[in-house]
């Protein structure tokens, strides 16, 4: 072969690699949550890290209906596959989080190891993607930490802004629920005292437009990220007062990128506290974002990412209550530029020393302000009776009482003081959003002691764990009636409104005040009545 | 000529390449060569299936059952189909709650689809959460080496005979002396019209301060409510209320009583004064700031904001009068008059690098705070009272 042959060969062969590569690079990978597994060595999985999606875990074979067999379900192509599969090291990884919704530990009713989410597991598996991984991560969170309205989520919002600070988070959008809470106490716990608060809205304006900032820049990995964070237009009617200002979401979201693009970035970031398609609306909005990440959708987050049509963004959703993170790691890859893994926060997590002492301190502030400086004032219950307490319902209920002293109800308050799991060194026993369910007395939903209801251990000894008076009502005027006060008629009705039926599912609804989908995901009325149940006076 | 005809040989091995290459990365997924790819990937795999089992759930993954009411079980049948050429494994995961479980199968149970089967698998979801929206799940592990992971989730919302815009009304930062009004709308597809027929404040401790009208909905508030019948609940605080936070029950009645139980609002909030402070360290309901350990000698700065509210704001002014220990050096800002409704004063709190070593962390029986008084123009508050915690220390 002469000279001009091979010349001409290594040009064809040149052309011919540049449009077989061309086919490739024109065109943008549209599943890129789970790549083709990779060629590349794969990083060992950091200790702790475990595998993928671990709380539905590795079953054990069983028969299940005409299609199921006795093979072993443990066979090696039904194994999770391990985390961050085919990944070699990102440029960076975003862990993204939301809706915290006050769950800043799951509440352990039923057990820690059956419940996900507590800032004690994300701490740690932060660091283990810092430490053991050697990531650089860039941790991110679309807001709502709280959601309820009073002094108590006041504290719980100032301690997780100190946690999500500590865990060197780079950008927190506002929630609805965030909003409502004062703005005085808003700004003074988002606003650290070196400065430059990761808080952030484009078009919230909390007292003064230049109390929080519209948006954010930084490095990572060696490149420029921006962040702009966004209320969706739906939940302005959420917002109430005239501390907060706010302005449709578009407008805003648009004036801002302008700006975080004079900075000239190299990926842009939208944290979009809106509904999932008012998110992908505002992505189609603008041309500028890769990432969307959203706190729409309700219930766990995709296992996927979702390419937004009609943008070049991808969306990844945070779920509720902080059971999941989402890591997605940015490549140097024009393929595949990003990939995500979404990750449930299960007990496979050790606690954090760190965060359990946030938790202990928040704890002890709620023991130090009382339950008054909490905000859970007494009020009198509907019926305008007083609780006496279990001892007193049990001198004439004998057998009641001996059916109820074999039930955890018994020993309700003493879980709070100390609690049966690893935490079990931080009471609870002064938390109101504990007690309403642990104590005799108070409204289970909306977390007040009635009046004559439990306050103390001391003080109200007589009125500790979960006792009759919670199902039955407070029985003051019956037991007035039953020892001798008023008529006969009277001491009937009485009894008759002491009565808890099954008819019209009134017990069924009782119990579901306390074992709620939040505290006990998977209580069973028909399994659980009959430990509980007694007929009758004895 | 030769030249040509090498480089054409050349530039359709490469093209083929690229194709055969891209098929096998993107197979599957909608590519602007589909006709090629869809010929390359007929080639390739055989005609009984792809190669390998391969998951598809037909109709989708999620099913909405819209709108139930609380208490009703419902069944979903999704229908999965191994288009694959090889045996289809699945096995069921931890559901995410027990109310979401299915019906001939459980946790840990193996399912098996042979090539070119279906098979149905039914979900059952029994509504018992008050949440106005729903969802639950179902996960499965698979041997589809392209989905090892497989969610069937089945969402809907919690329909209640009355809906509300908010799950909670809230009066915050309330000036002692304000009247404010807040909204909630009510919502209902079970009449045409509705009406409330009994209206309570359930505490009696606060009910004297509070009124409430109903009246229909203005065009804007209507905007995004879509019932059969629409009604505003327009609650006024009225002023008296204490300093601090309160909580009051609004329990209403309706035209649809008593099949349909009084709805119960709760309402929030909090009395404050016209004069706040917030900032960094701030606990404004306690008027403290911590400053927290300063090293000996180097000092330490922090600016906090005083907020003016009320008729009376543009003619406050603030002045230092009483500081404890009095080498702390306190400064007050120009006043800020630019926002509607409030005057924003900075007020920089100094620990001077010269300070001596000092404990005013506030801890221990009679622990010692720092304390600034600050003297006002304001006709009622006639100053206001800081408390300061900080430690001065040697931290080498």
């Amino acid at each position: 072969m002469n000279t001009t042959w091979r010349s001409h060969g290594f040009s064809a062969a040149l052309l011919a690699a540049v449009c077989g590569g061309g086919f490739l690079g024109c065109y943008e990978r549209k599943d890129v949550s789970q790549p083709a597994p990779s060629k590349e060595t794969r990083e060992t999985p950091a200790g702790d890290l475990g595998e993928q999606e671990s709380h539905p875990a590795p079953p054990v074979p069983k028969q299940a209906g005409k299609a199921t067999s006795t093979e072993k379900a443990a066979a090696d192509d039904l194994k999770p596959p391990p985390l961050f599969d085919g990944w070699s090291r990102p440029v960076l990884a975003f862990f993204v989080t939301g809706q915290q919704l006050g769950y800043i530990e799951p509440c352990g009713c039923t057990g820690l190891e059956n419940q996900l989410g507590g800032l004690a597991r994300r701490f740690t598996l932060l660091e283990q993607l810092r430490e053991e991984k050697g990531w650089e991560v860039v941790p991110l969170d679309v807001g709502n930490q709280v959601r309820r309205y009073g002094p108590q989520p006041v504290i719980k919002f100032q301690r997780t802004s100190e946690a999500l600070r500590s865990m060197e988070y780079r950008a927190v959008a506002f929630g609805p629920d965030d909003l409502l809470l004062p703005a005085t106490e808003l700004l003074s716990s988002i606003s650290p005292p070196e400065g430059g608060s990761i808080f952030t809205s484009a078009n919230v304006e909390i007292i003064s437009r230049d109390l929080t900032p519209a948006w954010q820049v930084f490095q990572a990995g060696g490149k420029k990220i921006g962040v702009v964070a966004i209320l969706g237009d739906s939940l302005r009617q959420k917002l109430q007062g005239d501390e907060v200002t706010f302005t449709p979401a578009a407008d805003a979201l648009k004036a801002a990128l302008e700006k975080v693009r004079e900075a000239g970035c190299d990926f842009y970031v939208l944290l979009a506290h809106a509904s999932l398609d008012e998110s992908r609306e505002l992505a189609r909005q603008v041309d500028a974002l890769d990432l969307v990440i959203t706190g729409g959708g309700i219930g766990e987050p995709t296992l996927e990412m979702e390419r937004v049509k009609g943008s070049k963004a991808q969306m990844a959703q945070v779920g509720t209550k902080g059971m999941y993170v989402g890591v997605i790691g940015l490549f140097d890859d024009a393929i595949a530029p990003l990939r995500y893994q979404r990750l449930p926060l299960d007990s496979s997590y050790k606690d954090a020393p760190e965060m359990l002492k946030l938790l202990a301190d928040y704890q002890e502030e709620l023991r130090r302000i009382g339950l008054e400086g909490a905000g859970a004032r007494e009020q009198p219950h509907p019926s305008g009776y007083k609780f006496v307490g279990t001892e007193k319902c049990g001198e004439c209920h004998l057998k009641a009482l001996a059916v109820w002293e074999n039930t955890p109800h018994a020993h309700a308050t003493d879980s709070l003081v100390t609690p049966p799991n690893n935490r079990g060194h931080i009471a609870r026993h002064y938390d109101p959003e504990c007690l309403s369910c642990h104590v005799t007395g108070w409204e289970p939903q909306k977390f007040f002691p009635f009046t004559s209801g439990y306050l103390d251990l001391e003080k109200t000894a007589h009125l500790k764990h979960n006792g009759c008076e919670n199902c039955h009502g407070p029985g003051s005027t019956h037991v007035a009636a039953e020892e001798g006060e008023g008529d006969d008629d009277k001491r009937l009705m009485l009894r008759e409104s002491m009565r808890l039926p099954l008819a019209g599912d009134k017990a069924k609804l009782k119990c579901l005040e306390c074992h709620d989908l939040d505290n006990d995901p998977h209580f069973k009325f028909e399994e659980y009545w009959p430990q509980v149940e007694h007929v009758g006076k004895d | 000529m030769k030249t040509v005809i090498l480089a054409a040989v050349f530039l359709a091995i490469g093209i083929s390449l690229g194709i055969w290459t891209a098929s096998r990365t993107f197979v599957g997924e909608t590519l602007p060569t589909k006709p090629f790819v869809a010929y390359f990937e007929q080639l390739k795999v055989p005609e009984g299936g792809h190669e390998g089992p391969r998951l598809q759930v037909v109709g989708g993954e999620t099913h909405d059952f819209g709108s139930l009411p609380l208490w009703a079980k419902r069944k979903h049948t999704f229908v999965v189909r191994n288009s694959g050429n090889q045996t289809l494994k699945l096995v069921m995961g931890k559901p995410s709650c027990d109310c979401a479980s299915g019906e001939d199968l459980k946790q840990g149970d193996l399912l098996e689809i042979a090539p070119g089967q279906q098979r149905d698998i039914v979900l059952k979801w029994e509504i018992r959460s008050s949440n106005p929206q729903f969802a639950q799940s179902a996960p499965f592990r698979t041997n589809d080496k392209k989905r090892p992971s497989l969610v069937l989730a089945i969402v809907g919302q919690v329909e209640d005979a009355v809906r509300r815009s908010r799950e909670i009304v809230t009066f915050t930062n309330v000036p002692a002396s304000a009247s404010v009004i807040e909204s909630v709308r009510l919502e209902t597809n079970q009449t045409d019209k509705l009406s409330i027929v009994g209206d309570r404040f359930l505490n009696p401790d606060t009910s004297g301060f509070f009124e409430v009208q109903f009246e229909p909905p203005t065009a804007e508030e209507a905007k995004e409510a879509f019932s059969r019948s629409m009604l505003m609940a327009r609650i006024t605080l009225k002023p008296g209320l204490p300093l601090g936070p309160f909580q009051q029950t609004l329990e209403l009645t309706t035209n649809m009583a008593p099949a349909v139980p009084p709805l119960q609002i709760p309402i929030k909030g909090n009395i404050v004064g016209d004069i706040l402070v917030f900032g960094p360290g701030v606990r404004t309901h306690a008027r403290t700031v911590t400053l927290g350990v300063i090293p000996y000698g180097r000092g330490a700065t922090r600016t906090v904001t005083v907020s003016v509210k009320g008729p009376q704001r543009h003619e406050t002014t603030l002045s230092v009068k009483e500081l404890v220990p009095p080498y702390l050096k306190v400064q007050v800002g120009k006043p800020d008059d630019s926002k509607p409704n409030v005057r924003l004063c900075p007020v920089t709190i100094e620990v001077p690098q010269d300070a001596p070593l000092d404990n005013l962390g506030g801890g221990g029986e009679g622990g010692r705070a720092g304390r600034i008084v600050l003297e006002t123009t304001h006709p009622t508050i006639k100053q206001i009272e800081l408390t300061v915690f900080y430690v001065v220390r040697n931290t080498e």
